[in-house]
Parts: structure tokens; sequence; C-alpha cells
């Protein structure tokens, strides 16, 4: 019935949609649940606001995969924080440039964008053409985004979702020309670019937090909680596995296999 | 009407895929490997047409600027005939194997692709000189250990002390291995519970709401 050695990895999948599935409603019967602080999040106004000041406009990139790829949910932990970025700009009156590497987000952003300056009362905020996809070619992407931070000077920037190579190049030329930076990814080999080049970052599981630290929604947060609970059950696992392959037993580390 | 149609049936959609996917991951049933089959092909369907959202957003945002006669309008008119010319060049027969088309990508694209690549090596330099600037006892450590891989991967660095590989090599499978499996495993675990609250319909910050 299993496909072969998946019957623990169903098992384990099972278990952590168990434990996210009880956060989840705690959350709903009003457990209250506390998050720490994500200076990275809590930046996106401070972002909003100088960019409101300087009288310039604010850039967002979503990162580099496509909403049908296996690291789709960093984009959409980056359209979560995007709806919070479209609805500050939209209230202080900042126009927002996103620029896009992946053409299947352009009817997401879209409907953000519009949403965001509906809900302010500002729909004349809305401007179709401040989305821009440029090229599904990290490089070429990056000549574009050169040009625009060029002739349009944006005083933040805001780099979420997974990405490449290109990391580096976008968050320097942002430091290049002075903005204000706020990063996150969970693309393990470009964490160390957004920590040195940018001013605040989100690290790994930090991003898909987003979406529930900045809604604040009760039942958001339990899953958030769950989540912690699956990592705890990781440890105890790695801690007892640890423990028996130390005692001469390979039983944990064959039951992984099954 | 408009909101089922905007928000219930996508999310359905969504919910209803990845369950089959998962499915199919763990049980080789083949109404389901076929089923999960058909909706890879859909998958590969819509993003052909999503590339054509690209193109068009692409020329009418770039129409725009020449119309509007904006700084820069010069680079937009480049931009959407070279975008028309690779195009056209692209569909002419042999499809993507004509001679000009390959002309353009490897004699105009791929050079300033390769030096944009190449420019990667003086950023590094330059946020690695702001990153290990000592300001906290966690700058100290991290210098500590960047300096050490940096004499590992050097290869004068073995003549003047032999030890430097070995450092080198055990910052890289013991500590660093160490924090970038945990890192592994809460990135997982975020990305299986943000997966469950999506096909839940619980996550919906991405439909603006």
């Amino acid at each position: 019935m299993f496909a072969a050695g998946r019957i623990a990895q169903f098992a384990l999948l099972i278990l952590f949609f168990v434990f996210t599935g009880l956060g989840i409603w705690l959350g709903r019967k009003g457990k209250k649940f506390e998050v720490r602080k994500l200076a990275a999040l809590d930046a996106l106004e401070e972002g909003v606001g100088r960019a409101a000041e300087m009288g310039r406009p604010v850039h967002f990139n979503p990162g580099w995969y496509s909403l049908d790829s296996v690291e789709a949910p960093q984009t959409v932990a980056a359209l979560s924080v995007f709806d919070r970025l479209a609805h500050l700009c939209a209230r202080y009156n900042v126009p927002v440039i996103v620029t896009l590497i992946r053409p299947d987000v352009i009817p997401v952003v879209d409907g953000l964008l519009r949403n965001a300056a509906t809900a302010e009362g500002r729909p004349e905020i809305y401007k179709a053409e401040n989305i821009r996809f440029l090229s599904p070619e990290q490089f070429a992407y990056f000549g574009g985004v050169a040009e625009i931070f060029a002739r349009e000077k944006p005083a933040t920037s805001v780099l979420m979702g997974g990405y490449m190579a290109y990391s580096l190049l976008v968050a320097e030329l942002g430091y290049r020309y002075g903005a204000f930076q706020v990063a996150g990814t969970a693309s393990w080999h470009q964490i160390p670019f957004f920590v040195a080049a940018c001013d605040y970052s989100l690290i790994g599981e930090e991003l898909f937090a987003a979406g529930a630290y900045l809604s604040k929604d009760a039942t958001l947060l339990g899953g958030l909680f769950g989540q912690d609970v699956c990592k705890l059950t990781c440890v105890a696992y790695v801690v007892v596995a640890t423990v028996l392959w130390l005692l001469g037993s390979d039983l944990f580390v064959k039951l992984l296999k099954i | 009407m408009s909101k089922v149609i905007r928000r219930e049936i996508p999310l359905l959609l969504v919910s209803f895929s990845a369950i089959l996917m998962i499915l199919d991951y763990f049980f080789p049933v083949p109404v389901l490997s076929s089923s999960a089959k058909l909706t890879n092909e859909w998958v590969v369907v819509i993003a052909g047409f999503s590339l054509c959202l690209g193109a068009t957003d692409l020329i009418i945002v770039n129409t725009r600027r020449i119309m509007r006669k904006t700084p820069g309008s010069g680079y937009a008119l480049l931009i959407i005939i070279s975008f028309l010319l690779t195009l056209l060049l692209g569909l002419s027969s042999p499809m993507t194997k004509h001679p000009a088309f390959q002309w353009i990508y490897d004699y105009f694209y791929r050079p300033p692709a390769g030096t944009l690549y190449g420019m990667l090596a003086l950023y590094l330099v330059s946020a690695g000189w702001r990153a290990f600037k000592i300001r906290t006892f966690e700058s100290v450590i991290m210098l500590v250990c960047a300096w050490f891989l940096i004499m590992a991967n050097a290869p004068i660095a073995a003549v003047v002390w032999e030890g430097f590989p070995s450092i080198g090599k055990w910052i890289m499978d013991v500590p660093s291995a160490a924090g970038w499996r945990a890192f592994y495993i809460g990135a997982a675990i975020g990305t299986l519970a943000l997966g469950l609250k999506v096909i839940l319909g619980l996550e919906r910050g991405a439909l603006g709401e």
C-alpha cells in the first residue's frame, strides 16, 4: 500500500499535521500565544515612513521562485509580507514598485496592491505600471532593477522569498543607493548575504511565521505554537537517537528508513 | 458570487491539488498517479500562459513609458525592440535553434550575464568587509572562523602551517553543519506548517485577507 521507504515519513507528516492542527485549534478556542518580536517585520513601517519623508518609492521583490515550484511556500510567505507593505504604502501615500522574475505572481501582486489601495481609501495610488516583470533570467532581472534604482532611487527595498545568486547583487545595489533594506529568505545559501548587506533580516523559518506575526490572528499564531512543538519533537528525537547511537544501537536511525 | 470565484474556488483547487500530490507521493495507486500526472501537465500549461502574461506586462509598462516620454524612455524602446526581435527569431524555424537567435544569446546575453556573475566576487568582499567589522563578541567569532576558512582554502596556507586545512574542515563539518541542519529542520517544519494552513484555507495573507 505504501511506497517503499516512506512509512516513517508519512507517520512524521501526520504527527506534524496533528501538532500544528492542535495549535490552530487551541488558538481558535481563544488561547493566547506570545510571539517574540521580529524586528525585520516591525521595521516595515519605519521603511515606509522613511520613503514618505523622502518622497521616494518603496521597492519590493518576492524572490526567485514561482507559485508552482517546490519553494512556493517562500513566495506565499513573501506575498503575506507584501500585503502588509502594500497597506502601509497606501496609508502613507507612498508608491511601491514591485519587480518580478516570475510572471505567475503578477495577478496575485496586482490583486494585493489594488485591494490595499481600496481598503486604505486611496484607490488612486494603485498604478498597474508599478508592477514590473523584468526577466525570468536572474542577471537580466538585476540589470532591470539597477536601472530602476538609478532612475527612481527607492528609499526602501524589501526583499522577501526564496533567492538565488542575484540576492547579493540586489542587496548591495540597495546599499549603494542608501536604501533602507529589509530582507528575508529560507534559501540557506543566500542568508549570509542578506545579513551582511541589509538593515534587517528574517532568517529561515521566521519568513514562514510572517503571515501569522503580521495578522496577529489567534488561529495562525496557534499554528506557530504547533510548529514549535514539532521542532521540540525533532530535537528530542535527535537527542535520543544520538544517545542510543553512542550506546551502540541504530534503532532510531533505522526507524526513519522504514 | 464574486468572492466565491475570486477566493473560495482558488483555495479549494489549491487544497485539492496539494492533498492529491501528498497522497501520490506516499501511495503508489494508479488512479492517484494518473491524476497527479494530469495535474502536473495542467501546471505546465498554466505556467505557459503566465509567461504570456509576463510578456504582455513588459510591453504595456514600457509602451506607457515611451508614450509619456518619461526619463529613460529610450531604454524602454530598446527593451521592446530586443524582446520582439528575440521572440520572432526564437519562434522561427528551427524553433529556438535559429542561428541568429543563438547568436543573440551567445554574444548579447551571455557576456553581460557572466560579467554580472563575476561581479558577485567583488560584492562579496564589500559585504564581507562590513559584516566582519568587530562590534560584538559574535562578530569576533565570525571573523576568526572566516579567517580560518579563507586560510584553509588558500593554496599557500598549507605551506605556511599544515593545520589550516584541517581546522577549516572541522569548522565546516562540525559547528557549521550543526547550525545548518538545525536551520534546515526549522525551515522544513515552517514549510509543512504553512502548507497545512494553505490546505486548510487559513493562510490568506497572499490573497489579501
